[in-house]
């Protein structure tokens, strides 16, 4: 019989004599109420121990929140590549995911970006198919809607009113170079402003009782021009929101 | 009385708070009889109780002999622990093995596995010193690795692995001679 073995049934026997020999070691103590009448327990060890067993609780609850926080950040892992898989591989799925929230304030409708783009149809059925290009505000107070579309030249002018058709807001674009525009501006305080990244002027004449904002800028290939009787930070956020649709 | 022997609801009690109530004096007691002084006593039992609480889910019988067992061990050797620096020497003969001893191979097919035969061993263990069968029985006994012994009973893993070279030397050395005299 080789060392190994031996040493290891030897170890088996040890194992054996020494859990009985723990079980007769701990049978001879003394029992716990026999020792009560002569021990002496202070308050404060008492403390310590409520501490420790605080600790212990802690420590029990902080591993149980560490396990459950891997099961759920796993759970959470194969949702997302779940969910990736399925927008890379399924239209329909990307289509419903990316159909953002609307967003509205103070009476706006904001669509920040849309695959389904059902609302610039509506839109765009009220401007001319021949209009080789199209540039509208797509943030518009709520109820208002294109009521007219009118090309001169090579000015573009769209116009949205309200349904009481009280309410009017005159949108024009132009390309540079090919022809000019003028918005009246007596009597009334011009500021420079910025609409995005291009620079342009702000004007706000009364007249016949009401208040009419114009706000004229461009970018590097196309002039706008946008009057309104409506306040002057509506007109610039509408300013902010003209898009190049086609 | 105490705060803790005020909670009735045994339910809402851990398992470590269970385990102290159930042999916290047995525990002092141990410690007493080293350290001479209540204070200290508890001192030793609440580092025990330190070097128990990662250690508490191993335990599963809170009320066993071989529970009680485990504690004293680990009381024990802390309260020697803090004797031994309080007086910087060690009385307790921790340290240096007294006597050498030699490494015999142990015939084994000269071993008759019988009731008397466990009787003797078990009786060479209760009469080997403290440092060696303490560290036998959380080895073989308890089942902790030589690091958690080592945690346990505040020595150096190296020393751990020692005293239980010497320890199942000395008995398989008692084990040997018992044979061949017969």
């Amino acid at each position: 019989m080789n060392k190994e073995l031996k040493d290891k049934i030897f170890c088996d026997i040890l194992e054996y004599a020494l859990e009985l020999e723990c079980e007769r070691a701990g049978k001879e103590l003394p029992a716990e109420a026999e020792l009560l009448q002569n021990l002496s327990i202070s308050k404060e060890f008492e403390k310590r121990m409520l501490a420790l067993f605080r600790v212990r609780k802690r420590k029990t609850v902080t591993k149980y929140i560490l396990s459950l926080s891997k099961k759920v950040a796993v759970c959470f892992m194969l949702v997302l590549i779940l969910n990736i898989t399925l927008l890379i591989t399924v239209d329909a799925y990307r289509v419903n995911f990316f159909n953002l929230c609307v967003t509205v304030k103070d009476g706006f409708t904001t669509f920040v970006f849309t695959e389904d783009n059902r609302e610039n149809e509506v839109e765009m059925s009220r401007i001319p198919e021949d209009w080789d290009t199209v540039y509208l505000p797509v943030s518009i107070p709520g109820g208002f809607s294109i009521k007219n579309s009118i090309s001169t030249g090579s000015i573009k002018r769209i116009i949205y009113s309200d349904k009481d058709n009280k309410l009017t807001i005159n949108f024009s674009y132009y390309p540079i170079k090919s022809s000019t525009f003028s918005i009246d501006t007596e009597d009334s305080q011009m500021d420079k402003i910025y609409i995005g990244a291009n620079a342009g002027y702000l004007s706000v004449k009364a007249s016949d009782g009401e208040e009419r904002t114009s706000v004229v800028w461009n970018d590097d290939t196309t002039a706008f021009s946008l009057i309104s009787t409506l306040d002057k930070k509506t007109v610039i956020n509408i300013a902010k929101s003209v898009k190049k649709i086609k | 009385m105490t705060v803790i022997l005020n909670m009735d609801n045994r339910d809402r009690r851990s398992k470590f708070e269970e385990l102290y109530l159930a042999h916290k004096n047995i525990m002092l007691y141990t410690s007493y009889n080293i350290l001479k002084d209540w204070q200290l006593a508890e001192d030793a039992v609440h580092t025990s109780f330190l070097r128990l609480l990662n250690k508490i889910d191993t335990i599963n019988d809170i009320a066993c002999n071989k529970t009680r067992n485990f504690l004293v061990i680990i009381v024990r050797n802390v309260s020697i622990d803090m004797y031994n620096k309080r007086k910087k020497h060690s009385e307790y003969g921790y340290d240096e093995l007294s006597e050498k001893i030699e490494d015999q191979d142990l015939s084994v097919e000269e071993i008759v596995i019988s009731h008397d035969k466990i009787k003797e061993l078990m009786d060479n263990i209760s009469s080997l010193d403290k440092k060696y069968s303490d560290v036998l029985m959380l080895r073989f006994a308890y089942h902790y690795s030589e690091e958690e012994i080592a945690h346990l009973l505040g020595i150096s893993y190296e020393n751990v692995r020692i005293r239980l070279y010497r320890g199942r030397n000395f008995l398989k050395n008692k084990l040997s001679g018992v044979s061949r005299d017969e």
